[in-house]
């Protein structure tokens, strides 16, 4: 074989033990099953919170509690469970779901305030509650594209 | 900004190319979850592991958690642009050798730093015998 036919067989083996390595990775990259739903639950509750507009004393701190919890104790909590912590989207799948993510959050919000305004706090709490399970869908997505980046090698 | 094609002779060993890439893909790992990954003994991980921070590429942080140590494992920056120099330059000889069927992808290959440095300033002889970036790491 020649020189250049056996280093690019050797430069494709070593690719290949890296396409490995991130199928691996993604393999075991599966959040518990209380994840999305504890994720739902958080953004929802920033949805509900706008129910209680002007109760500052109330919702101030339910909004640090939604903050800790959404920005500390769940990726924490996550990180314990996989053993791995990823903040960077590895490929463009993963970083449109991650942007639909953001872009869904930005919704429900600007929704809460409008609802808020026509349908008093009951308005906000409906809404939260639908946001629980949107939340869940988009955040099952974005761990199946970045696995799936993984697995393509993106 | 894509990185300068580079072969590393710090990532290139197997075992440490994966844990590279395992680690280039994530912000940082537990100690066993690499293991697990990789399919390795806690001795061989702790030994890569340990070549990799003496080199600057990665960092270990050591924590204790009910009553139990964890470690935890990141890439440096110098050890994520190491690792991505590295596959570019695999990519680029797989690459060349896609474009040009049985050339040589290495011999006008731009030279590159430590060993591989050295087996770039080797390219006065004749092409022929110009050992590649790839040989000299195999070399050692």
């Amino acid at each position: 074989m020649e020189t250049g036919e056996r280093q690019s067989a050797e430069a494709s083996a070593a690719l290949e033990q890296i396409a490995d390595a991130r199928a691996a990775l993604a393999e075991r990259l599966f959040s518990p099953w209380w994840y999305y739903p504890a994720a739902g639950v958080i953004v929802g509750g920033f949805v509900a919170q706008l129910a209680l507009a002007g109760m500052w004393a109330v919702r101030v701190p339910v909004m640090l509690a939604l903050l800790l919890a959404g920005g500390l104790w769940l990726p924490s909590a996550n990180r314990k469970a996989t053993g791995f912590s990823g903040s960077r989207p590895p490929g463009r799948r993963a970083r449109l779901w991650r942007i639909a993510l953001v872009l869904v959050a930005i919704a429900l919000l600007q929704a809460g305030q409008a609802v808020r305004a026509d349908w008093g706090w009951v308005g906000p709490v409906l809404l939260g509650i639908v946001a629980v399970p949107v939340v869940i869908v988009v955040m099952h997505r974005y761990a199946a594209a970045v696995r799936a980046d993984l697995r393509r090698g993106a | 900004m894509k990185p300068q094609p580079r072969l590393d002779p710090i990532v290139h060993a197997p075992t440490r190319l994966q844990l590279c890439a395992i680690l280039a893909s994530v912000d940082e790992a537990e100690f066993a979850a690499l293991r697990d990954a990789l399919g390795v003994s806690d001795s061989v991980l702790s030994k890569q592991l340990k070549v990799l921070e003496d080199a600057g590429y990665v960092k270990l942080k050591k924590t204790t958690i009910d009553s139990r140590v964890r470690t935890r494992a990141w890439l440096t920056k110098a050890g994520r642009r190491a690792f991505s120099a590295h596959v570019a330059e695999f990519q680029r000889i797989v690459a060349n050798a896609t474009v040009v069927p049985g050339r040589s992808p290495i011999a006008s290959a731009p030279t590159s730093t430590g060993d591989v440095g050295r087996a770039g300033a080797r390219q006065t002889r004749a092409p022929a015998d110009r050992p590649s970036g790839l040989q000299a790491l195999r070399a050692r």
